[in-house]
């Protein structure tokens, strides 16, 4: 029961987070309602057992990610916007719609199921013990894989961003005139 | 056995995988650690020949038993085999696309042969995928390399924006794809394709399993930019270097149909989810009819080029669903020209795109309709396999394109179920004649605007042979081709 009590609290604060995060005008209040997800989150994780999980969630995007985000945010100073236009209103009352419905059916079939296991995991279930030896026997070539793909990320960032190089840039530039010449 | 709990012999099964990845690495390293500033010409060679070490490793294990790997991560079988090959190929061509387009626009960079072999790495896993897992990471590996070669040409306002709406666009398709795999995860207990696919009616008809697939579906449709998952299509090849759009357009394309074949043939095969209000084959055939037509109609309007092309892609995602639809309806057999399809697509679409990117030079690109008139007179040879790309496009004989058309509609024909779609086929591939002919008469019978510029570059001129060659040789000789994609069609299962 009172576990029951538990997870509503922060479900309802998980939801509160997020509402806030899309709805507030100001960039930092939005960030700091995502961090109130993502503790609320971390919380629900550990309702299920989910030990480790909760523990990353805090450290990698409570800690580490927001910070990146208010840094950026910092950085960049953006003038302050209104997510809430009436521009498209039609639009996105469509889509709000849709998004209610799809809502109102899921709340449906969720609320009048049972659940399927009742019983409590093993105690060390979720703990950095069990999770790491799946991680490194089933779930190896994933591991393996997704390095590939934060790989990706990273030198894509850096292709974006970078500045052209100085002397890819001078060719760039006295390029067009060698073609006049010509 | 080991402490991994696999034999390490199937690390040779996923030889292809293991090269295209560290090539990728290596080639990252050669180009971080090299003080050479001027043209990457090594770097393209080195990834053509990874590109062809992994086709070697393909076609060795073409004869091996189908095999899943990596506590079933991963499957090696002759149908991901087939497009691992298509993929290797269009990867390939796109690569001597590129060299010669880089250098005369002056952008580039040797980290565009490393994101290529990453995306190639990713491709390969979507469409080896065992798992809804591997199948996640292969796809956002294969995304995000895309995304930012697409938005590689860094002084061209247009590449940015194409780049920023492609990755807006992916990332939400990436958030429903994940949704879809823990919903069915929660109702199936499993992410393993073959363990989903072995449920049982009360999880099957699960209302939650259901929106958790339905959500799966989606995501892949936007990869395979099927209307009405498309509005990001045009604008992302239109904007990205044109390379990068064949490669696009080609490849992944290519790998999403591979993910959604597999996905349809394993995980939703049962015929509670084939068939049917819950089935996907009403929903694929809606999607069918919606992309050929569409995409067609859509390219009628267009005065560029690159766009009508770009459209005509979309509408070609509308015919090889209407063969997925009949994978549905007709079993194991329509998967066949489904395959060959794709390989005839593959080539006709990196051939027409690079054609796109061989006209033009430094700082004009010559994309409008009105800047082709006259390449006849200027350039006949070029005039010429363009005239036969866009043939093969429209389904015109004797190129691979028709033969693709017909042999699918063929064995579509099998079913009567399916018969408003392929009228609505061919009805579209008609429509689709008449702008693919507004692009030839303006080369034949319009005089020249201006003068025909064209990148020289010995690159280009190959691949665009090959390409071109290629698409003749099918529709003549299509014959071994059909055999291999007959003998792709078996599965693990």
């Amino acid at each position: 029961m009172s576990n029951q009590i538990a997870f509503w609290c922060c479900a309802v604060l998980v939801v509160i987070g997020a509402l806030l995060t899309i709805t507030r005008r100001n960039t930092i209040s939005a960030v700091m309602a995502l961090v109130l997800t993502f503790f609320a989150l971390a919380a629900v994780y550990t309702l299920l057992s989910a030990h480790f999980l909760a523990v990353v969630q805090v450290l990698v995007y409570a800690g580490a990610i927001m910070t990146l985000f208010v840094f950026v945010v910092m950085v960049l100073n953006r003038e302050e916007q209104e997510p809430w236009a009436l521009r498209g209103i039609v639009t996105k009352a469509v889509g709000l719609g849709a998004l209610g419905y799809l809502m109102m059916r899921m709340a449906g079939f969720l609320f009048t199921r049972t659940a399927a296991r009742l019983e409590a995991p093993p105690a060390d279930w979720g703990g950095v013990h069990n999770v790491g030896e799946l991680l490194f026997t089933d779930y190896l070539f994933p591991f393996e894989a997704i390095s590939l793909t934060l790989l990706v990320a990273v030198i894509g960032a850096v292709v974006v961003a970078r500045m052209p190089h100085p002397h890819a840039q001078q060719a760039a530039n006295s390029a067009p005139e060698q073609e006049h010449a010509e | 056995m080991n402490a991994l709990g696999f034999d390490t012999a199937q690390l040779g099964l996923a030889a292809p995988l293991c090269i295209v990845s560290i090539g990728g690495l290596v080639l990252l390293m050669l180009e971080a650690f090299s003080r050479e500033r001027g043209p990457r010409t090594h770097l393209a060679a080195l990834t053509l020949v990874v590109l062809g070490l992994a086709a070697l490793a393909f076609v060795r294990s073409w004869s091996a038993p189908p095999q899943a790997i990596f506590h079933s991560m991963l499957v090696v079988d002759r149908f991901s085999t087939f497009i691992g090959l298509l993929i290797l190929v269009g990867a390939g061509l796109a690569v001597g696309l590129a060299g010669g387009f880089m250098r005369e626009q002056r952008f580039e960079f040797g980290e565009f042969y490393a994101l290529v072999l990453l995306a190639t790495s990713g491709m390969l896993t979507l469409v080896q995928a065992a798992d809804l897992v591997s199948l996640f990471i292969g796809l956002e590996t294969m995304s995000l390399a895309v995304y930012v070669l697409t938005g590689s040409w860094r002084r061209n306002a247009k590449s940015s924006e194409a780049a920023m709406k492609y990755f807006l666009v992916g990332a939400f398709a990436s958030a429903l794809l994940i949704y879809g795999i823990a919903l069915v995860y929660g109702v199936g207990g499993s992410t393993n394709l073959a363990a989903i696919g072995a449920l049982e009616t009360p999880e099957i008809s699960d209302p939650v399993f259901l929106i958790g697939a339905l959500f799966i579906f989606i995501a892949l449709a936007f990869k395979i930019a099927a209307v009405p998952f498309h509005m990001w299509a045009p604008d992302a090849y239109e904007g990205a270097p044109t390379p990068v759009t064949a490669f696009m357009a080609a490849t992944v394309k290519a790998a999403g149909f591979g993910a959604l074949l597999r996905l349809v043939a394993t995980a939703f095969a049962r015929p509670e989810l084939t068939l049917g209000s819950n089935g996907w084959v009403p929903l694929v055939s809606i999607l069918a009819i919606a992309t050929m037509t569409l995409g067609n109609v859509a390219a009628l309007r267009q005065e560029s080029v690159k766009r009508l092309l770009a459209y005509s892609s979309i509408a070609h995602a509308g015919y090889l669903l209407v063969g997925v639809a009949a994978l549905g309806l007709i079993g194991p057999e329509a998967r066949g020209p489904i395959l060959y399809y794709l390989a005839a697509y593959t080539l006709t679409t990196v051939g027409s795109f690079g054609i796109v990117a061989w006209y033009g030079t430094h700082g004009d690109e010559r994309h409008s309709l009105d800047d082709w008139a006259g390449l006849a007179t200027a350039h006949p040879a070029g005039a010429l396999a363009m005239t036969l790309l866009l043939l093969s496009l429209g389904g015109i004989p004797p190129t691979a394109g028709f033969f693709g058309k017909f042999y699918l509609f063929k064995v579509a024909l099998g079913s009567p179920a399916l018969l408003p779609l392929i009228l609505v086929a061919v009805a579209n591939s008609l429509i689709s004649v008449f702008y693919y002919l507004r692009v030839v008469t303006a080369m034949y019978f319009r005089e020249e605007l201006r003068p025909v510029t064209v990148v020289r570059s010995t690159g280009m001129t190959v691949t665009l042979w090959i390409a071109t060659f290629g698409t003749l040789a099918l529709g003549l000789f299509p014959g071994w081709l059909v055999d291999l994609a007959t003998q792709a069609s078996l599965f693990v299962k």
